[in-house]
């Protein structure tokens, strides 16, 4: 038995429901080689170090599984490439057998760390910008009492 | 004392490291330079049967966009 690991990038502007019919869909796709999942999920996601089809962030999907039908795996390969809702993939061949990990609570978990994250961030600006107009108004009354 | 020589070593044997993945971007990263080309073997100082392992992770890590074939800027 081999097994394969395919880390997958999609449009990072796909909505939840989006980005899980299209893991829905690769699962389905997959399906159909006999291929046994081992693991699905979302692993994040990142800014692209090169821009693709004009994108500079992607949702990056890692799929790991067991071989089935290796003669149909070259068309589920080609359909990965044709499919328009996938960016780019890459296939590679692992050594051993990968750990199982509980995917379900992590897909949830991890978009949510995504889209909060720019709101946090966001909100750490505020804060300092709060604490420099703070500090300035401070400034300001020491001189006005010094003076 | 001016030719005292800087001891090289293997990062990867140093630290009992012996598969590398590629989705590893951190680590990577210590074996390319500020233009995005891989560090030759002389200067990391990494063993043969390491540098060929790294080498082939880097390349993968390019064609899945996680690091860049040429860092912007340097170009």
């Amino acid at each position: 038995m081999r097994y394969y690991e395919i880390l997958y990038i999609i449009n990072p502007n796909f909505e939840k429901d989006k980005i899980n019919s299209t893991i829905v869909e690769v699962t389905r796709k997959l399906e159909e080689t006999k291929s046994k999942i081992i693991n699905h999920y979302i692993w994040g996601k990142k800014r692209l170090s090169y821009p693709i089809n004009n994108q500079k962030y992607g949702t990056y999907v890692l799929l790991q599984f067991e071989d089935g039908d290796r003669i149909k795996m070259n068309d589920f390969d080609t359909w990965m490439k044709l499919e328009n809702l996938i960016m780019r993939h890459i296939t590679i061949k692992l050594d051993n057998r990968p750990e199982v990990i509980e995917e379900s609570n992590e897909n949830d978990k991890q978009l949510e760390i995504n889209n909060p994250s720019i709101e946090s961030s966001q909100k750490e600006v505020n804060m300092d910008d709060a604490q420099i107009a703070e500090k300035q108004e401070s400034m300001e009354s020491k001189n006005k009492d010094d003076k | 004392m001016a030719f005292q020589n800087r001891r090289k070593f293997c990062y990867f044997k140093e630290n009992g490291i012996t598969e590398i993945d590629y989705k590893d971007v951190k680590l990577l990263r210590r074996f390319i330079n500020d233009q995005g080309k891989i560090m030759p073997r002389r200067v990391t100082g990494t063993s043969a049967k390491m540098h060929r392992k790294v080498v082939r992770a880097i390349k993968r890590s390019r064609t899945i966009a996680l690091m860049p074939f040429v860092e912007p800027g340097s170009e």
